[in-house]
């Protein structure tokens, strides 16, 4: 798959998180198709968009990160979505990997991780 | 391993137990009115994980047993955050009074024996089928490595599998797990190591991975699977054909991470060590007949309280086995832990609230929770590491150890031995743990850091603990020093001085400072026997079937703690009184138009010298008619003395001994310890306890009660030459009185009109100098001139006589045997500052032993018949 083709969906509570990362993932082709602000949010969109990839935040108002994705493995049980998770929260990203999670990226970003993450994800 | 000589510190487990048990008994009320709140789920875990882990290190396993099963039961709760339900409440509460009989009976009978552990597994029993009860079957098993039985069947070769992970790798743990989902994907794992609930632990997984897979995929395959997770830098594989019984460990080589920590535990002796070495032992070093050893050690996760076990260890090491020369965490840092231990709110304090919630904060607890059970050492011995291996796993519940020589700074680096050895109690865990974790690592909670956040906390709440034994030996030096600087002041009356006197007024700022420093210690608030309350009334009024609401106020009120526990069992029984004999059934509050829920107020105030607590209820009351029935039943008044009294005084007949107006026995009140129990009780307390009842709205006792008894103002009195004390606040009036014209007679009883109420005059003299006097006319012995001190005992005025007044001091208040105290009519005995003693007066038991003597009750009631009485004056 293209990078151009490979469409991506960010979930993150915070603007600046969000931008961070949709400026790394633009500048290297990849084509962001929607922002989500929470994990309601987050299952709306996707269940719009459809996106190949989806970035979800872990920690996020109205509904967490965690829920968000099991709510949307259930619609999709071949989502593949990425947690971005805060240094310390090796739990939860244990448990949003047993949850069905492909893959993780913490925060702060390095790009060359988040791309590579997004790569090993689309492929 | 543990023997029972943790005695010495029973008394200091059982009083932070009780306290904690008591906060749970609590938190469990808190949880019944809201089942939902995962705080207070939260809470409870923690008091009964607090209590497990200090039963465990004292040795007790009957409440070991039953606490973990409480635990575990609320772990359930805390980690599907579902309301709980009012059964399981019911049992764990149950299970709460267990651990207190249990406890109850370890103490009375010195040991943990088989009664208990019968009890704690009865208990247990039945909420571990609550337990059972509550989990999904599918949610509760654990994930566990597929056993090698399964695969025998399969013929698929096996294949050894080595992962690495990049150096940066972050949450190598994580990595790990997404290793091992691939491998799942491609075969059967057999064996992962780390095992795979190690896998949040960094220091272990940050090696890398091994496995063994049995799959019938190529090589290449794997691999690929495997390099598509992220941080993989390096895969391994190898296939190998043997049975998986014969499949030895696999032992991961020891990467060395950080390199200049390990280089100083593993070849030379750092120099700030060899720096704590004296001339000799250097010497014997070089001779080689002292060796020094690196020990790293980790406790089984079981291991309950490794602080405790890692101090003793120290400490035992020192005195048998050589000398520690350094050790993370130091025996200063293991001290500081063992009092308290790293807390879940230690761990979790820099990570925002938001994640905690959600995450249950797992994995900050994990690492530090690991941290733990880890303890290193640097020793020096006379002796190889045979001795230490030894030593150690006699010493300790090891899981792992690891010893190595170390070498004296100087020269070589390649030099000689790196003596390296291993024990593993567990077959698990079979790589070494690398030597880093001493470094900060922002993802592993370092030790120290651990420590700080601790020694943090501790600042915030300073609390100690005393044993109140030297409470009591300091309370009895701060009195030496009042009776010595009232000494002083005596000698400075005679010899003035100006330098002396300044230097007595700055003693007595001091000394007063001090004292009411050290009462002020000794005061605890009402509420730790109010708390016990709620609790006891849910009880109860189940039993009953009454619905009662119970209402505290003035739980802050503080009291002298000599006086709670003494108080807790008084309380205990009014309580019951009122519940029982007080508040009607349901039927018939319905049945009075009141609302169907009872009500028991407690009070508790605090005005002067003086606690005063009044328990109310708003039942039928007391009705004195029916008292009056019962008192004439029982004999204790004639009909005739019926007629005489008032409602009042009738209703106070309760307080006479053998009196009980339950018609009917039951369990709780009625028990034969009548009011007259409570009332001698109090007294002996130097309080004081009155009725109110009016029928059918409601009955209210008054308890008052001294706030403290080691220090109190009084008035010194003189009779017959010899010193006497009361206290003041018992003081209501001092009238100076000339017989002749003041005084009148009825019969024996002499009495002073004050304020136009007539007050029965009591003669000290009769009763303090016992010889002389007591058939003798009470009026003849009464001096020309005397003073009158007027006191209130049971709400009623009476007179003291005595001779003459010395003065008023502070006074501190020492026991005097049985024997010396004058049948109750002295409280105490006081020391003055020129070495003379004086008795306090109970002034509540000398007009008690005066209305006994002087058949005071034929006056009837006196306050009805001044008039009459200013006739008889003259006589």
């Amino acid at each position: 798959m293209s990078r151009k083709a490979t469409s991506i969906l960010i979930v993150d509570d915070a603007l600046f998180m969000r931008t961070v990362l949709k400026d790394i993932l633009n500048k290297n082709g990849y084509n962001v198709v929607g922002e989500a602000t929470n994990g309601i949010e987050a299952i709306e969109k996707y269940q719009e968009l459809n996106p190949d990839i989806t970035t979800m935040d872990i920690t996020m108002p109205e509904l967490d990160g965690i829920e968000a994705l099991k709510k949307i493995i259930e619609i999709n049980n071949n989502a593949r979505i990425i947690m971005c998770s805060a240094m310390g929260q090796q739990g939860i990203v244990m448990e949003a990997i047993k949850s069905g999670a492909c893959d993780f990226i913490v925060k702060p970003f390095q790009p060359d991780r988040v791309l590579k993450a997004i790569e090993k994800a689309s492929s | 391993m543990r023997s029972n000589n943790n005695e010495e510190y029973w008394d200091l487990f059982f009083d932070e137990v009780n306290s904690h048990l008591e906060s749970l008994t609590q938190q469990m009320q808190a949880l019944e009115l809201n089942p939902g709140n995962l705080s207070i789920i939260r809470e409870i875990f923690r008091l009964v994980h607090t209590i497990k882990g200090m039963a465990a290190t004292i040795g007790f396993n009957s409440v070991v047993k039953l606490c973990h099963k409480m635990e575990e039961l609320f772990d359930f709760y805390r980690q599907n955050s579902q309301p709980v339900s009012q059964e399981i409440i019911n049992c764990q509460v149950q299970a709460t009074d267990g651990l207190f009989k249990i406890l109850e009976y370890i103490l009375a009978n010195g040991e943990d024996s088989s009664v208990c552990l019968t009890l704690a597994e009865s208990m247990s029993n039945s909420l571990e089928k609550e337990l059972n009860n509550l989990q999904n079957p599918q949610t509760t098993k654990e994930y566990k490595n597929k056993s090698p039985e399964n695969t025998q069947s399969k013929p698929e070769k096996r294949i050894q599998i080595k992962v690495k992970f990049a150096q940066d790798c972050q949450m190598p743990g994580v990595r790990a797990f997404l290793a091992t989902q691939v491998l799942e994907k491609t075969g059967l794992l057999l064996q992962s190591n780390p095992p795979k609930d190690q896998f949040l632990d960094n220091n272990i997984v940050s090696n890398g991975l091994t496995a063994v897979l049995s799959s019938d995929k190529s090589l290449n395959q794997i691999k690929e699977g495997l390099f598509r997770i992220c941080d993989v830098i390096d895969v391994e594989l190898e296939e190998n054909f043997s049975s998986p019984e014969q499949t030895p460990p696999e032992i991961v080589e020891n990467k060395i991470i950080n390199s200049e920590v390990k280089e100083i535990y593993q070849k030379k002796c750092p120099d700030y060590i060899a720096e704590k070495l004296t001339p000799d032992q250097k010497e014997n070093l070089i001779k080689d007949e002292l060796k020094i050893f690196y020990i790293d050690l980790s406790l089984i996760e079981e291991a309950e309280s490794p602080e405790q076990q890692f101090s003793n260890l120290f400490n035992n090491i020192n005195d048998y086995l050589g000398q520690i020369l350094d050790s993370e965490p130091s025996l200063s840092v293991l001290k500081i832990r063992q009092n308290s231990p790293p807390s879940q709110e230690s761990a979790k304090t820099n990570i925002n609230k938001r994640i905690n919630e959600i995450l249950d904060n797992e994995i900050t607890e994990f690492n530090a929770h690991k941290q733990r059970y880890r303890f290193q050492f640097i020793l020096v011995i006379k002796g190889d590491y045979q001795n230490i291996l030894d030593f150690l796993s006699d010493a300790c519940e090891l899981h792992k150890v690891e010893v190595k020589e170390m070498e004296l700074a100087d020269e070589t680096n390649n030099a000689s031995t790196t003596n390296f050895t291993q024990i593993n109690n567990s077959a698990k865990n079979q790589e070494n743990e690398p030597v880093n974790n001493i470094t900060l690592n922002s993802n592993n909670q370092p030790t120290g850091e651990v420590a700080n956040i601790v020694k943090q906390n501790d600042i915030k709440t300073s609390f100690v603990r005393v044993n109140l034994a030297s409470l009591d030996s300091l309370m009895n030096s701060v009195g030496e020093l009042v009776i010595n600087h009232n000494r002083l002041k005596l000698i400075l009356d005679e010899t003035p001085n100006a330098q002396l006197r300044s230097i007595i007024q700055y003693l007595n700022q001091v000394t007063t400072k001090i004292q009411q420093l050290v009462m002020g210690v000794r005061m605890v608030p009402i509420n730790q026997v109010f708390n016990r309350f709620p609790r006891f009334i849910r009880d109860i009024s189940r039993e009953l079937k009454k619905d009662i609401n119970l209402v505290l106020e003035g739980e802050e009120t503080e009291i002298d703690r000599l006086m709670i526990d003494e108080l807790n069992d008084i309380l205990i029984h009014l309580v019951r009184n009122a519940m029982d004999h007080g508040l009607e059934t349901m039927n018939e509050r319905m049945r009075k138009g009141k609302s169907q829920q009872g009500q028991i107020k407690m009070q508790a105030h605090a005005q002067g010298n003086h606690v005063f607590i009044t328990i109310s209820d708003d039942g039928r009351g007391i009705d004195p008619e029916i008292v009056k029935k019962k008192a004439l039943a029982k004999g204790l008044i004639t009909e005739e003395e019926a007629s005489l009294l008032s409602n009042k005084e009738i209703i106070n007949l309760i307080f006479s001994s053998g009196f009980s107006t339950a018609e009917t026995v039951s369990n709780l009140s009625g028990r034969g310890v009548g009011m007259d129990v409570v009332k001698s009780k109090i007294n002996s307390l130097g309080g004081q306890i009155t009725l109110q009842s009016v029928i059918g709205e409601g009955t209210s006792l008054k308890l008052s009660i001294p706030s403290t008894i080691s220090i109190i103002q009084a008035l010194i009195i003189n009779i017959q030459d010899g010193l006497y004390t009361i206290p003041l606040s018992e003081i209501r009036e001092i009238i100076s009185v000339e017989k002749k014209k003041q005084i009148y007679s009825i019969g024996n009883c002499n009495l002073l009109n004050v304020a136009g109420q007539s007050v029965p005059l009591i003669n000290l003299r009769k009763y303090l100098c016992t010889d002389e006097g007591l058939n003798v006319n009470d009026l003849d012995y009464i001096p020309d001139n005397c003073l009158v001190i007027t006191i209130n005992s049971d709400d009623k005025v009476y007179g003291l006589i005595v001779e003459s007044l010395i003065g008023q001091q502070e006074v501190v208040i020492k026991p005097i045997s049985q024997k010396a105290n004058l049948k109750g009519l002295v409280n105490g005995a006081t020391v003055f500052g020129d070495g003379r003693v004086a008795m306090i007066l109970n002034t509540d038991q000398i007009v008690r032993f005066y209305l006994n003597n002087e058949d005071f009750k034929h006056f009837g009631d006196l306050d009805n018949d001044i008039d009459d009485l200013s006739v008889l004056s003259g006589i």
